[in-house]
Order: C-alpha cells, then sequence, then structure tokens
C-alpha cells in the first residue's frame, strides 16, 4: 500500500514528469501484484480513489480507469459490490477545460491527434466506455447514453450520418439508434489493427465479457473462429502466449460455470465438443475441452456428439509432426504424471515436447 | 488421463475402438496388458495406475511415427 499512496501523492502534487501512460502502466503493474498477492479489493479501491479524485490531472484519471477496465476484463467476474467510480466524479472537474469522461473517450476515439495520443489510445477509450456500460447500473447507463447523444449532436467527426438519422426521432428510435452505435464502436474497437495480435486480444476480451454476462448464440461462433486462425499468424510458428493464455482461461472451472450459467448446457455442450474435433484448432485447445467436456458432461459428454469419434482420432499437423487428441493422451499418460488436474503449463508442455 | 482415456474408448463404437487401441499399443507397448484389462473392466483406473510400470522407461514413439 506505501507504493499506492506515494503514486497517489505525486499525482496529487502535479509532478510533470509523469505521463499519463507511464502513470497508467504503473497502475496495471499494481494490480497485476495485487492479483498476485490475492488482494483484488485493496487495488480496486485504490484505482477508485485515483479515478475519483479531481485534484489529479484528467488524462491520467481517464488510463487510470483504462486499467480498470483492463484489470476487470481479465478477471473472472468482477463483484458488483465492490463498486465502479462514483459518477459524479465522472463529470466536469474543477482543473482543465471542463470536460468529462465520456465526452473525453468519445474525443479520444474519433479524434485521437486532439490529444497527440497513439492510435492504439483509441482503443483505451471504448474499452472504458465498454466497461462502464457493462458493469454500470441502469442510471449509469443512462448518463452514458446521454453523454453520447450529446456528442453525437454536437457533431462528432465522422458522424454526420448518424447524426441526421437521429433528428426528428421519438426518443425510444433514438436510444435504439444510439445503442447500435455502441455495438458498432465495440466492433471497431475490435477491428483496430485487423488480424493482429492486439486486435485479437480486443476480441477475445470482447466476447469473453459477452460469454459471461449476456446470452448471445454468435458469441460461441466468434470465439471457435479465432480459435482456428491461431496456428495462421503469418510469421509465427506458435501462439502469441497472452493470447494463448487468455484462451485457455475459457476452460478453468470456474469460467465455465459461469458461461455455463449465462449461455445454457446445450450452447456450452456444442462449443466444447467443436473444440475438441475441429481439425483447424490446435490440440492444446483440443485436449482443454476434451477434459472440460468431460469434467461438466461426465462420460455421457463423449458419447452425445457424431463428431467426437472421428474428431479425437483425426491427426492434425503437418508432416512429420502430425498428433491426434489421442496421441497427446496416450503421450501425458506415457510421461508419468498421473495428476488429472493438469493446468495451461503442463498441457502446452506436452503438446510443445511431441510436436 | 487414464479415466478420460477409457471413457473415450467406451464412448466409442467398433471400427474407431480399434482405431484407439492401435494408437494406445503405440505409445504404450509395455502397458499394453493393463490398458486392455482396464478397457475390458477387469480393473480400475486406481488398479492400473498402481499397475503401470512408473520408473525407468524411455519414451517411446509410435511405430508409424516417422520422427
Amino acid at each position: 500500500m506505501r507504493f499506492c499512496q506515494e503514486t497517489l501523492h505525486k499525482m496529487k502534487g502535479g509532478d510533470k514528469s509523469w505521463d499519463p501512460r507511464v502513470a497508467a502502466s504503473y497502475c496495471l503493474f499494481v494490480v497485476e501484484v495485487f492479483r498476485q498477492k490475492e488482494i483484488h479489493r485493496e487495488a480496486w479501491s485504490f484505482l477508485c480513489k485515483l479515478v475519483e479524485d479531481e485534484d489529479i490531472n484528467e488524462l491520467f484519471r481517464h488510463f487510470t480507469l483504462d486499467s480498470m477496465a483492463r484489470a476487470s476484463g481479465s478477471e473472472i467476474v468482477l463483484p458488483r459490490e465492490w463498486g465502479l467510480p462514483n459518477i459524479a466524479s465522472l463529470a466536469p472537474g474543477k482543473q482543465g477545460t471542463k470536460r468529462d469522461f465520456f465526452r473525453l473517450c468519445l474525443e479520444m476515439f474519433f479524434d485521437p491527434s486532439k490529444y497527440n495520443l497513439m492510435s492504439t489510445d483509441r482503443s483505451s477509450a471504448v474499452r472504458i466506455l465498454v466497461f462502464l456500460w457493462e458493469n454500470g447500473t441502469a442510471t449509469f447507463r443512462h448518463h452514458i447514453f446521454q453523454r453520447l447523444s450529446e456528442y453525437l449532436e454536437d457533431g462528432a467527426p465522422g458522424d454526420t450520418h448518424l447524426l441526421d438519422s437521429l433528428r426528428d426521432l421519438p426518443f425510444e428510435a433514438q436510444h435504439s439508434v444510439i445503442q447500435t452505435t455502441f455495438v458498432e464502436l465495440r466492433q471497431e474497437w475490435a477491428n483496430l489493427g485487423l488480424g493482429s495480435i492486439e486486435s485479437d486480444r480486443r476480441r477475445i476480451e470482447l466476447i469473453l465479457g459477452t460469454l459471461l454476462n449476456e446470452e448471445d448464440d454468435a458469441a460461441f461462433d466468434q470465439l471457435l473462429r479465432l480459435l482456428r486462425q491461431q496456428p495462421e499468424r503469418p510469421g509465427k510458428d506458435h501462439h502469441d502466449f497472452e493470447i494463448w493464455m487468455t484462451l485457455g482461461r475459457i476452460f478453468t472451472p470456474e469460467m465455465l460455470s459461469v458461461i455455463r450459467e449465462r449461455q445454457g448446457d446445450s450452447a456450452l455442450y456444442h462449443f466444447l465438443a467443436s473444440v475438441l474435433t475441429d481439425s483447424k484448432i490446435d490440440l492444446e485447445f483440443s485436449i482443454f475441452a476434451l477434459m472440460a467436456l468431460f469434467s461438466e458432461f461426465g462420460i455421457e459428454g463423449l458419447v452425445l456428439d457424431d463428431r467426437i469419434p472421428g474428431g479425437i482420432l483425426e491427426s492434425r499437423g503437418h508432416a512429420p509432426n502430425k498428433y491426434s487428441v489421442v496421441d497427446v493422451v496416450c503421450q501425458m499418460i506415457e510421461s508419468g504424471r498421473r495428476r488429472t488436474d493438469l493446468n495451461a503449463y503442463d498441457i502446452n508442455g506436452f503438446v510443445s515436447c511431441i510436436g | 488421463m487414464l479415466t478420460i482415456l477409457t471413457a473415450l474408448y467406451h464412448a466409442l463404437d467398433s471400427e474407431h475402438e480399434e482405431r484407439l487401441k492401435n494408437i494406445v499399443d503405440g505409445w504404450l507397448p509395455d502397458s499394453k496388458g493393463i490398458i486392455a484389462e482396464l478397457f475390458d473392466g477387469k480393473i480400475t483406473v486406481e488398479q492400473a495406475e498402481r499397475k503401470l510400470p512408473t520408473s525407468g522407461r524411455t519414451r517411446t514413439k509410435r511405430r508409424s511415427d516417422p520422427t
């Protein structure tokens, strides 16, 4: 906590040597340290204090919110009772140009050059909006909606078509247009640098958020497409480690339990059977799926889908390193490790070893 | 993993069973008899685990594996 207090002190002291992005990276680091020690709540309240303190530079507060959004995305479920920053603190503050956070987010997205920001900072703006939208109360959402609406009415760059379509519409219809815009914003965020590792990470974050929070038939299909394209990344002979770990987290019991609750047994079963049997998906993920299928649905889970018999026996990869799911299972037994609670590192190790 | 392998075996029809057996025999030649007993239900997974050789084993390769 001493580090946190020192940071808070520096921020309040208006230390100009602290670039907001560097400071925000520091916040991410703090969150990570706290997470390692499993004291998330302390990290969270520290970040809340920073965001709510109107004496702190607004860009720094913005990037702190970004850190919170990132931390939230990497957790399984963020307990609601921890609370979001006070909505009043996100309104125009004492300092600067009287912008509020929502407007700042929107400006950063539509016009990043205004703040001399890198193009990647656009994703930060939308991540915050998505985070606040998905975790906020109805009042919070209403406020975001109003601010987005006002911003668009003021003439957001490149959105004159949207502005025109909003005029003369009744409130309910406007609301629908705004919501559609928000979905498009999310999509655009995910599409920034499409095909890159960074883009894939953003897509995974969005899909996981959807899977954990709302029923959505298309989310599993999107996830399957992402899983299929991982081995095809040009210039890479293996997954990006962070993507691999993020995707691997889906198969943990805690995550599966929440997904099952939100999406239903049938959708989860179909997804796991698809990952297990799809020849375009890497064996690591198929082994995860096999273990998840077995633990979630038992032996019956292995007989309910006609794709399973052929899928587990079909060899994948290129000669001379072609292996099937059963090959990997046998190798894991042969290696003498008789554990059934194998984690991601073990499986990656096994598959790398035989691959 | 033995539990999962056994479950897979029982989930397959006879044609696929044979293919799975061949793969298992390729990887675990010295444990062939034990695995067969396990698949036939003559011994439990726990018994099979105890019977499987645990030391001095070297890594085996499938005969069909060109590497």
